[in-house]
């Protein structure tokens, strides 16, 4: 057995203990995954306080549903379902499609402008910072359900199966806009307009 | 392969979502194709720049999260459980409160009466050969006017006592100077 499977065992043991309603399992269920739930969060939403927000009420719905929960399934993939869909809704809510309005591109002349002060990867002539922030930019721009799948394979390392289920798609959707989403971001990043009007314009065909 | 064919495979090729025998074959036309080579260092630096959001720095706000969920969670049923547990005390502070005031009464009664026909002594009768037991007089309103458990008390019974004997001893001896005669 495992250093894997000792975790998995551990974390079915906490999740069967914290459907029996035990708290100090909740906490340490919560300790567990709360960092990661809330970068995921605030990588969506690029707003901390409103992504503490959302951990808080994922993580509030999580427990009050959890003796439904299966626990032979993945627990962190039915959390980050929760968080993405909150998610969602708050930027929903906050304005109606902020994302992909091409008006944003207006950006891109500034990414354009700077062409050569682009860094060559995170360690180039920017601060880690300024390149995050870039990257944050970059991201805003693209569709939310493109920037939603490219977070989740390429910052949080799921696989395509893990990430079909915390969006509820078919594997293969996923696999198209992983694909999609890399090349408007390639195309974002280097200030490459025209194939990123073309990606936004044809952004809404979801077919393999 | 040609080139569009590869172009078209490169952004699942720089994130190794192609399977194996993909894999291979875009390998060997980029290895052979300076401008499939450029694309995909530019997939690659993309890949390169969005770990630069793994792990942002965010304050570390867990415990007042924690606290907040926990509020969410277990608040509801938090007033119910507060409320079951404040009858629980009532009751267990009465019921206690009735128990302690029935058995001092009870003990209170039984010393009141154990030694009220104790202390008249028939003339014909042989004294007593053990001391009675002599609780505090109790006033008009019936309240005892030591705690019984007290210094004073205790002291009153013990010259109570010391009394009673004398008044066996001279007995006795009146009895005895009655029979001589």
């Amino acid at each position: 057995m495992g250093p894997a499977d000792v975790r998995d065992r551990d974390e079915t043991l906490l999740i069967r203990r914290c459907q029996e309603g035990d708290e100090y399992c909740f906490e340490k269920l919560f300790q567990k995954y709360q960092r990661r739930a809330c970068v995921l969060a605030y990588n969506i939403l690029n707003d901390y306080e409103l992504a503490k927000d959302v951990v808080q009420e994922a993580f509030v719905r999580v427990f009050r549903n959890i003796r439904r929960f299966d626990a032979s399934r993945n627990f962190y993939t039915w959390l980050y379902q929760i968080v993405v869909n909150l998610s969602i809704d708050f930027l929903r809510k906050r304005s109606s499609s902020k994302a992909a309005s091409l008006e944003d591109l207006g950006d891109l002349a500034m990414l354009r402008g700077r062409g050569d002060q682009r860094p060559r990867g995170p360690a180039g002539s920017l601060s880690r910072k300024e390149v995050a922030d870039r990257v944050r930019r970059v991201l805003s721009l693209l569709p939310l359900k493109y920037k939603v799948v490219l977070m989740l394979r390429d910052i949080e390392g799921f696989s395509s199966e893990e990430i079909a289920h915390v969006v509820q798609a078919k594997n293969s959707t996923i696999r198209w806009r992983i694909h999609q989403a890399r090349k408007m971001f390639k195309a974002l990043w280097n200030g490459e307009g025209a194939d990123v009007k073309r990606y936004l314009d044809g952004s809404e065909d979801d077919d393999v | 392969m040609t080139c569009d064919g590869v172009r078209e495979l490169l952004p699942l090729f720089a994130g190794r979502d192609l399977d194996g025998t993909q894999m291979a074959h875009v390998q060997s036309h980029v290895e052979g194709c300076e401008a499939c080579t450029r694309e995909l260092a530019a997939y690659r630096e993309c890949a390169a720049v969005l770990q630069e959001l793994r792990d942002p720095e965010i304050p570390d706000v867990s415990r007042d999260l924690w606290e907040n969920v926990r509020r969410g969670v277990f608040g509801a049923r938090a007033p119910g459980r507060a409320a079951a547990m404040f009858a629980f005390k009532a009751v267990a502070a009465v019921l206690i409160g009735m128990c302690v005031g029935f058995t001092g009464a009870t003990l209170l009664r039984d010393r009141v009466q154990s030694s009220a026909p104790q202390a008249k002594v028939e003339p014909s009768a042989p004294a007593p050969v053990s001391p009675p037991v002599i609780a505090p007089a109790a006033p008009a309103g019936g309240q005892p006017r030591y705690s019984y458990w007290s210094a004073d008390y205790r002291k009153e019974v013990r010259d109570l006592q010391r009394k009673v004997e004398e008044l066996q001893r001279r007995l006795a001896e009146l009895e005895r100077q009655q029979k001589q005669k």
